[in-house]
């Protein structure tokens, strides 16, 4: 009962992650686990920090096969920033600072105890989901120009993790 | 710095809730062109959690009579647990609006 529960409320958390997702539909067929950027390229990549991970592979994970639908936000020529947050669990906690103009952020957690930082120093992009995640912490830094980033960190009901990028 | 905005200058942040989120605007409205800085802060504290939020940057008000500087969406569990404010630096003056 406790299993079949706790499975129900993970696919309601993934349901909930697909409309804020759907801006991630450009990864098509991505490796499940993280890049690790090259030396050199500090200064235009985004760098993110992350407490404590292991990856495993997500050999049931299926690409997405839904189109491209910006947002409202991002459909519409912004000069300003938006940052958006969803907060869906007890006890998370999230902090975004935009700095200059032309930023995007959006944070999605399905969870408790979550600490999410994003910092963003103009014209970036980011967009974050945990689901399922339980007292993890994670920081977007994000100088002016960086590479946008797309990532979905999240605590499979057999106790996998699953980091999509 | 000024409370009350400088004659022909607005300092707007813009509310609008619905049933599932809360989306916050900072607006700037003028008659005449105005330009300057701005500085957008935010924070929640409801059953879900916590949020801070800054935003901050320059502005040019050109053609039109108002500018979104800065949009904030949060869930809605901050329906009636936040505060922002706005603080705006112009070349007309300093001024600042709170919300609720």
């Amino acid at each position: 009962m406790h299993v079949a529960m706790k499975d129900i409320m993970f696919r309601r958390a993934a349901a909930a992650c697909v409309a804020l997702l759907a801006a991630n539909s450009a990864a098509l067929a991505q490796s499940a686990y993280i890049t690790q950027a090259p030396a050199h390229s500090a200064g235009a990549e985004s760098n993110m920090m992350l407490q404590s991970m292991q990856t495993m592979p997500a050999a049931q994970y299926a690409p997405s096969q839904r189109g491209y639908v910006p947002t409202p936000e991002l459909a519409t020529p912004h000069n300003g920033n938006v940052a958006q947050t969803l907060q869906i669990g007890n006890y998370n906690r999230v902090y975004q600072s935009q700095s200059g103009g032309g930023n995007f952020s959006n944070v999605a957690i399905v969870g408790n105890s979550n600490n999410v930082g994003v910092w963003q120093g103009g014209q970036d992009f980011s967009n974050l989901a945990l689901v399922n995640m339980q007292g993890l912490s994670v920081g977007v830094l994000q100088p002016r120009g960086a590479a946008p980033l797309n990532m979905l960190i999240a605590r499979l009901p057999n106790g996998g993790l699953l980091i999509k990028r | 710095m000024m409370a009350v905005p400088p004659a022909g200058i607005e300092c707007v942040i813009r509310a609008q809730p619905d049933k599932d989120f809360l989306r916050l605007e900072a607006v700037v409205r003028s008659d005449a062109p105005v330009s300057g800085r701005y500085r957008f802060v935010t924070a929640k504290d409801g059953v879900t959690g916590s949020t801070s939020n800054t935003q901050s940057g320059t502005f040019a008000l050109k053609n039109g009579p108002e500018q979104v500087l800065a949009t904030l969406t949060l869930d809605g569990s901050a329906i009636g647990h936040y505060r922002a404010q706005l603080s705006l630096q112009s070349d007309r003056g300093r001024f600042m609006c709170t919300s609720p």
